[in-house]
C-alpha cells in the first residue's frame, strides 16, 4: 500500500489531491481484501466503494496516520461481511469466481512444502464462507482474535474454534490436491513460489 | 506421552508453545510432517497480504467520482443547513459593522490644517 503519513495527514486536512492519492495508492489492497472474502469481482468492487465512501467520512476522525492500513481493512472487512449477511438473508447464493484451469504443479517444491499463491487463493475461495473470513482476518491480514472476533461479532472463543476447522479444512483440501505436500524434511527455507 | 491426536490439535490451534510438543515430535514423523504442514501453510498465508488482485479497469474512476459527489453533497447539506445561513447572516452583519465603523472613524477624524 503505497500511502505514506504525510498524504493521510494532507488528506485528512482537506487537500482533495491528496485524497485522490490515497485512494490511487490504496484502493487495490481494499479490493483484493473484499475479493478474498466475498469471492465475486462484482462483489468487492461494490464493497470497495462503499468502504471507500465511509473512508472519506471518517478519516479526520483517524488519530494515528501509521494505523491507515489496519483501519481501511477492518472498514473493508466490516462492509464485506455487511454484505454477506445481506445476502444470507435474501439467501442469495454465494458466486464464486470461475475456477482458474490447474496450472502446472511444481511437485519438487510442494513435496517441500511450497505452495503457489494462486493455488492456495482457489482453495481458499472453495472454503465454506465462515472458515473462509476467518482464515482470510487472521491469517493472511494477521488480525488478532478480537479484532476478528468484533468484525465477525463472535465470541473470541468462536473465532479460535473456527479459524481451528477452517485450518484444518485447508490442510484437509492442500493434502487432497497435493498427497506429497510438506512430507520431505527438506530445507525450511524454501517455502512458496 | 502426548498422544498423535492431540498434537496435531495444538499444532493447528497455533497456541501451545514448541518446548510442550518436542518430546513427542521427536519420536512421531507424521506429527513432524503435520508440524512442518501448519508452518509452511501459516506462512504461505501471510505472504499472500502483500499480492494484490487486479481491479476492475473502471474501479479507480468510480471510487474519485464517488470522491467528487461526497465533495458536492457535503457543500450541498452545509448550504440547505439552517446553521449556515445563520452564520452567513451574522458574518455579513458583523462585516457590514465593521465597515460602518471604520467609515465613521474616518468622518470623525479631524482634517489635518
Amino acid at each position: 500500500m503505497d500511502v505514506p503519513p504525510e498524504m493521510i495527514r494532507s488528506a485528512q486536512s482537506g487537500d482533495r489531491q491528496a485524497m485522490e492519492d490515497l485512494i490511487k495508492g490504496s484502493y487495490r489492497a481494499a479490493y483484493t481484501l473484499a475479493l478474498r472474502l466475498l469471492g465475486n469481482p462484482d462483489d468487492a468492487a461494490e464493497a470497495t466503494q462503499e468502504t471507500y465512501i465511509r473512508v472519506v467520512r471518517g478519516l479526520k476522525r483517524l488519530g494515528e496516520p501509521d494505523a491507515f492500513p489496519t483501519w481501511l481493512f477492518k472498514i473493508t472487512s466490516n462492509v464485506c461481511i455487511s454484505e454477506m449477511r445481506r445476502r444470507t438473508r435474501r439467501d442469495i447464493p454465494t458466486e464464486n469466481v470461475a475456477e482458474h484451469e490447474a496450472s502446472p504443479v511444481d511437485v519438487e517444491a510442494v513435496v517441500t512444502g511450497r505452495v503457489a499463491a494462486e493455488e492456495l487463493e482457489q482453495l481458499m475461495r472453495q472454503l465454506p464462507e465462515a472458515y473462509r473470513t476467518v482464515i482470510v482476518l487472521r491469517d493472511v491480514y494477521d488480525m488478532s482474535g478480537d479484532e476478528a472476533a468484533e468484525i465477525l461479532g463472535v465470541t473470541p472463543g468462536a473465532v479460535k474454534v473456527r479459524l481451528h476447522r477452517a485450518r484444518r479444512r485447508l490442510r484437509d483440501e492442500l493434502v487432497a490436491r497435493f498427497p506429497e505436500w510438506a512430507s520431505s524434511e527438506g530445507p525450511q527455507e524454501k517455502v512458496i513460489a | 506421552m502426548t498422544d498423535c491426536s492431540t498434537v496435531r490439535r495444538m499444532i493447528w490451534t497455533q497456541d501451545s508453545p514448541m518446548h510442550a510438543l518436542a518430546p513427542h515430535l521427536d519420536g512421531c514423523p507424521e506429527c513432524r510432517t503435520e508440524m512442518r504442514r501448519a508452518e509452511q501453510m501459516g506462512v504461505s498465508l501471510s505472504s499472500l497480504a502483500t499480492s494484490l488482485a487486479e481491479p476492475p479497469e473502471m474501479l479507480e474512476a468510480q471510487l474519485l467520482t464517488l470522491l467528487s459527489r461526497s465533495r458536492m453533497r457535503w457543500a450541498r447539506n452545509a448550504v440547505s443547513h439552517p446553521m449556515f445561513w445563520r452564520s452567513a447572516a451574522m458574518g455579513a452583519a458583523a462585516a457590514a459593522t465593521a465597515v460602518g465603523l471604520v467609515v465613521a472613524k474616518r468622518k470623525v477624524r479631524p482634517v489635518a490644517a
